[in-house]
């Protein structure tokens, strides 16, 4: 049930009334629960017993870490369960492939059948959201949740358990001790974050798409401006798509008088990579820098450590969004780029000399670099990308200048964002005609397909 | 201006004020241009016009009210039905609405047959886009094409495609759709909010049936703004079909189910839209078929002629005049196929309804 769909109108309009009248009551949070539980059971009702399962190990290792002696040992029974459901059911048919290719260069006859189910949808979410709050009962951040409608109300919670973001135990349970107030700014709020989020998707991201689908379904048709155009495109493509999808849910979540954390912050204008994962699924790279990063040792222990440590994180950071070899390459390029431009930083020239907007052109580069093997549904076709880009031949790429101006404007609307002209973008007038201008572009120019939200893939 | 507690990546922010200029910009600026298309867009039917309804454009409900508001203004009758209604083998000048005319020595009838408007698309048609229908006389066809199989009636076991989803019921449990429920959600909505179907006609009549983002993708560096030439479409005076007779053709006999009235999801709809347009002052005349029972088993004749009786039954019941165009036996050589007529067979047709007491007399105080 993605957000831009008149059946989550449906169930949003539905679910926010009931909850508001059984606000007075003790059943709020169990409607909550209801309402998420069939959210998710609308794709497919045995994803409900995955999830209800996972949570229910979450629950008794949380508790058997706050009252036995055996801590560690209930984490690591909750961390394997929770990491062997991912391994299963995303890796699996990886796995399998990756073995039969194997004795396939061995000259072995056997072969290992690849599992036919279907990757449940959130499953890479929810599982990181239970992992991240049995870990912070470990640690002592938080206290092991004695009612497990609350914590199974906070795993499954609707807004993010398809897509992210990736939510906190210390910022969510509380908010589940006592219903919210819902005021005229929450609904106003939340009802602004997920227009311009539904913008996002239906009219810029589906958008992006129709060229981004043209030239990457069959890169060896085309040049080296459509195949650089059409990276672009997808650079803003991901971006709009999944920041979009973000805007929604903390628009839902707004509106219900919950807030939640913010995923995406302008990560085309970072001036490092380092940056550029402070503001890109902010979610998941905190997840990772808390959970994974640190713990390996982090920056502790001097340069070559903290470069394993880095080149950890991101391959498994890759791996996290797909079972694919790409994806381990995508990761594999951020951590190779992160860790040549960490010490390009740290130089007097570069920090001091270069100035920003040549660092932000770089970085955007990078990781429009690194999107090619992102996208490319092999690593045949990237190699293609990539080659086709550097062929420098000039043909018309047939890019839709209306695509174009939409990036130019967003970018420079960014940037205003970030400088001191803000203010400007905070007048009623500006607002109004903004958001106006966004509605009628939707119902007007709309596209008439429907494009999945692309993390729903991960 | 007002400091946000949630401010983040671009977040724009509007407060309750702002919403509300929102809201009522969107709404003078939407429904001007809405009801202002009428004038912008040249349209000037001429006589036998007829509206062209083929592939995409036969949802473009938009175009095809704004015909039946004309046709409703200009007319005394409006001849509501499918494909044979407009006239696929003929040209415009050869329907059985021109005929009717010919007859008459005046227009009295219009041409308002659309591709593929099976009985549930008229019953869609008259409760969601019926503003135009009301205290008019209609002429409606009554085509048992739709009620052959249960597929025809929406029934089939397998998915497969129809005309017109849009105008069919959306929740109905006994129809079996090829759109997913979402999509019917987005239909039912449609049906109130009517920008949506007015953007169709714009990507029907301007944007190869595109919508106009999926346009500025096939033509990247034209302004989709000077795509708007603010002509409707010529009318489609050539026929669609090969205009030969059916065993011409090659077609063999088939072998037809045909459903019973008290089960079929057509009909119940069909009746639905004649009791509808009697609540809307309409005075309706159904004619009934043509249907070409030549290329049919004699098992399947038998099926079909007791299924006419029934609904003629029911007809009678309900105190609806109408035309059964069964008993004037049309030639067999006069039918393209299934049940769409050649030339003669829309003479011959008309002649025969033209002459038929209770046509007359129902068309007596309105062709005055």
């Amino acid at each position: 049930m993605p957000f831009n769909t008149w059946i989550f109108s449906i169930f949003f309009i539905v679910t926010l009334l009931v909850y508001i009248a059984l606000r007075p009551t003790k059943f709020w949070l169990l409607w909550l629960l209801l309402a998420s539980y069939f959210f998710y059971g609308w794709l497919n009702p045995l994803y409900l017993i995955l999830i209800g399962y996972s949570t229910l190990v979450t629950f008794i290792s949380g508790m058997m870490i706050g009252n036995t002696e055996k801590r560690k040992l209930w984490l690591g029974i909750c961390i394997t369960n929770s990491l062997l459901l991912l391994g299963f059911f995303k890796y699996a048919a990886f796995v399998a492939e990756n073995i039969n290719r194997l004795f396939e260069v061995l000259n072995v006859t056997a072969s290992i059948p690849k599992p036919g189910f279907l990757l449940p949808i959130g499953i890479s979410f929810y599982t990181f959201i239970s992992m991240g709050y049995i870990i912070d009962v470990y640690r002592g951040k938080i206290s092991a949740e004695r009612n497990i409608v609350k914590l199974a109300s906070f795993i499954s919670f609707f807004p993010y358990l398809l897509a992210g973001p990736i939510e906190r135990a210390q910022n969510i349970l509380p908010q589940f001790n006592t219903p919210p107030t819902i005021n005229r700014d929450n609904i106003t709020e939340g009802f602004s974050l997920f227009i311009v989020g539904l913008f996002k998707k239906i009219a810029l991201a589906d958008f992006l798409a129709l060229y981004v689908n043209k030239v990457y379904g069959d890169p060896s048709q085309f040049q080296s401006p459509a195949l650089l155009l059409a990276t672009y495109a997808f650079a803003w493509q991901i971006y709009f798509d999944f920041s979009g999808y973000t805007d929604m849910a903390r628009g839902v979540a707004r509106m219900m008088g919950f807030k939640l954390m913010l995923n995406f912050n302008n990560p085309y204008l970072s001036t490092s990579l380092g940056e550029f994962w402070g503001r890109w699924h902010i979610s998941l790279s905190t997840w990772f820098k808390d959970y994974l990063y640190i713990p390996l040792g982090g920056n502790r222990h001097g340069h070559f450590n903290t470069y394993r440590n880095m080149i950890i994180t991101m391959l498994v950071a890759g791996l996290w969004h797909g079972a694919a070899w790409n994806f381990v390459i995508w990761g594999a390029l951020h951590a190779l780029g992160r860790s040549i431009t960490r010490d390009l930083e740290r130089t007097k020239i570069y920090s001091e000399r270069v100035p920003k907007i040549a660092k932000q052109f770089l970085i955007f580069h990078i990781v429009c670099l690194s999107w090619i093997f992102f996208r490319a549904e092999t690593f045949g076709k990237a190699m293609t990308v990539l080659k086709g880009i550097f062929s420098c031949s000039l043909t018309d790429p047939k890019f839709s200048i209306t695509a174009l101006l939409f990036m130019g404007c967003i970018l420079l609307y960014q940037f205003i964002y970030e400088s001191n002209f803000r203010r400007i973008l905070e007048l009623s007038a500006v607002k109004v005609i903004l958001m106006l201008s966004m509605i009628l572009y939707m119902v007007f120019f709309r596209t008439s397909g429907y494009e999945i939200f692309l993390y729903f893939r991960f | 201006m007002k400091s946000s507690s949630i401010s983040g990546s671009n977040s724009m922010l509007l407060t309750m004020k702002e919403w509300i200029f929102t809201i009522v910009l969107f709404a003078v600026i939407s429904t001007t241009i809405y009801y202002g298309w009428n004038a912008w867009e040249s349209f000037t039917p001429g006589p036998d016009h007829r509206e062209t309804c083929w592939a995409e454009k036969q949802s473009d409900y938009w175009a095809y009210n704004r015909w039946i508001k004309y046709a409703r203004e200009h007319y005394k009758v409006l001849l509501i039905g499918d494909s044979v209604i407009w006239g696929q083998e003929v040209r415009n000048n050869e329907t059985i609405s021109h005929y009717i005319n010919e007859f008459y020595g005046q227009d009295i009838v219009a041409n308002v047959g659309n591709d593929g408007l099976f009985m549930a698309g008229i019953n869609g048609l008259v409760n969601h886009y019926g503003e135009n229908l009301h205290n008019t006389n209609i002429l409606l066809q009554l085509s048992p094409l739709w009620m052959s199989s249960l597929q025809r009636d929406l029934r089939g076991a397998k998915k497969s495609q129809y005309h017109h989803p849009r105008l069919i019921p959306q929740l109905s449990t006994r129809i079996t759709y090829y759109h997913d429920l979402n999509t019917r959600l987005g239909y039912i909505f449609e049906r109130y909010f009517r920008l949506f179907p007015f953007v169709r006609h714009l990507m029907a009549n301007y944007y190869d049936n595109k919508s106009i983002s999926a346009w500025m993708i096939d033509n990247p560096y034209r302004n989709p703004f000077t795509a708007i030439t603010f002509q409707s479409a010529p009318v489609m005076a050539e026929p669609q079909g090969k205009q030969t007779s059916w065993d011409a053709k090659g077609i063999k006999l088939t072998d037809a189910s045909f459903v019973l009235p008290s089960e079929s999801v057509q009909w119940e709809c069909y009746v639905d839209a004649l009791k509808k347009l009697k609540k809307m002052n309409s005075k309706v005349f159904v004619l009934i078929g043509p249907y070409n029972h030549y290329m049919l088993t004699q098992e399947s004749q038998l099926r079909l002629f007791s299924m006419i009786k029934i609904l003629k039954k029911n007809l009678d019941v309900l105190g609806i005049p109408y035309f059964d165009s069964f008993e004037i036996n049309l030639p067999s050589k006069t039918f393209a196929d299934t049940c769409h007529l050649l030339k003669e067979g829309h003479i011959i047709l008309t002649k025969e309804l033209v002459s038929d007491e209770k046509f007359r007399e129902w068309l007596k105080d309105i062709a005055k």
